[in-house]
């Protein structure tokens, strides 16, 4: 049992750590603002959620009762509902500023 | 009434969530919990007289039909990180930025803001801008594949909504 919830952590923290670095990746290759705002407000909320339930497992080891999963959950919960939010916001000021939105087209040959 | 009484439970839940002084035999939490339900009933009877619990449609009923929708949602979410994902890792960096109209028919605020706030959790789109006179969101999306769910997306949002 322990040895199960053992492997559900450490897999749910290397998913997690691969998404977080996909992130990363993905704001520094992608060609303007917009694109680079997928990664970057998006891939994170993947990044939360798996680190939110490997933490959740984790403290289901312990006996530490309902207050400390419960606020993990809370914590998941509003990080779903902000990001997207945050991200919006941003994305609205840059294209009412104008900025056009990169496109294939105008790639390099 | 009831909107309010479950206002005041919710918050009340949240506190004794945060706080975790709900142990009634102790002097102390006592009366940090007489604390924590006179913080709620404030805040209940500020946002009622503010009035924002009258603006919004059947709010309940909405609420009774989220975790069907949110674990939808997070299926879509694992899918569509995994889609951006791939693109980010592959060597010709395969993206082909669009902006798209998609209309929105809801009569709510709230299922509006739902819809918009999905849109933009689900990776390889992004809602830009929303345009309240032809009811339409603007939306970013990395490629033509990425944006091909969002009738769908709209359809279980507006059953959230219900049909009256």
């Amino acid at each position: 049992m322990q040895l199960a919830l053992d492997i559900a952590v450490i897999l749910l923290l290397a998913l997690g750590s691969f998404f977080s670095l996909t992130c990363a990746v993905g704001v520094l290759r992608f060609p303007d603002f917009f694109s680079r705002l997928h990664p970057a407000g998006k891939n994170d909320t993947a990044c939360v959620l798996l680190f939110g339930a490997a933490m959740v497992l984790e403290s289901l080891r312990y006996d530490y009762g309902y207050l400390v999963w419960g606020r993990l959950l809370l914590l998941v919960l509003f990080a779903m509902f902000s990001s997207p939010i945050a991200c919006h916001a941003i994305t609205q000021a840059a294209y009412l500023d104008g900025l056009k939105p990169w496109q294939k087209k105008d790639a390099k040959p | 009434m009831l909107r309010h009484f479950l206002l005041f439970c919710v918050l009340l839940g949240f506190w004794v969530l945060l706080s975790g002084h709900y142990d009634l035999n102790s002097g102390q939490d006592r009366y940090l919990f007489g604390c924590g339900v006179a913080s709620a009933l404030l805040t209940t009877l500020l946002s009622a007289r503010v009035g924002f619990l009258y603006e919004e449609g059947r709010l309940i009923r909405i609420f009774l039909r989220q975790p069907p929708y949110l674990l939808w949602l997070l299926w879509q979410i694992v899918l569509s990180n995994w889609d951006v994902a791939k693109r980010v890792w592959s060597p010709t960096l395969n993206i082909d930025p669009k902006l798209v109209r998609t209309p929105y028919r809801m009569k709510s605020e709230l299922c509006t803001a739902i819809f918009a706030n999905s849109i933009t959790l689900t990776p390889g789109t992004v809602t830009v801008l929303i345009d309240t006179e032809k009811r339409e969101f603007l939306v970013h999306a990395l490629a033509d594949s990425t944006a091909a769910g969002l009738a769908d997306m709209h359809d279980r949002v507006k059953k959230l909504e219900g049909e009256d």
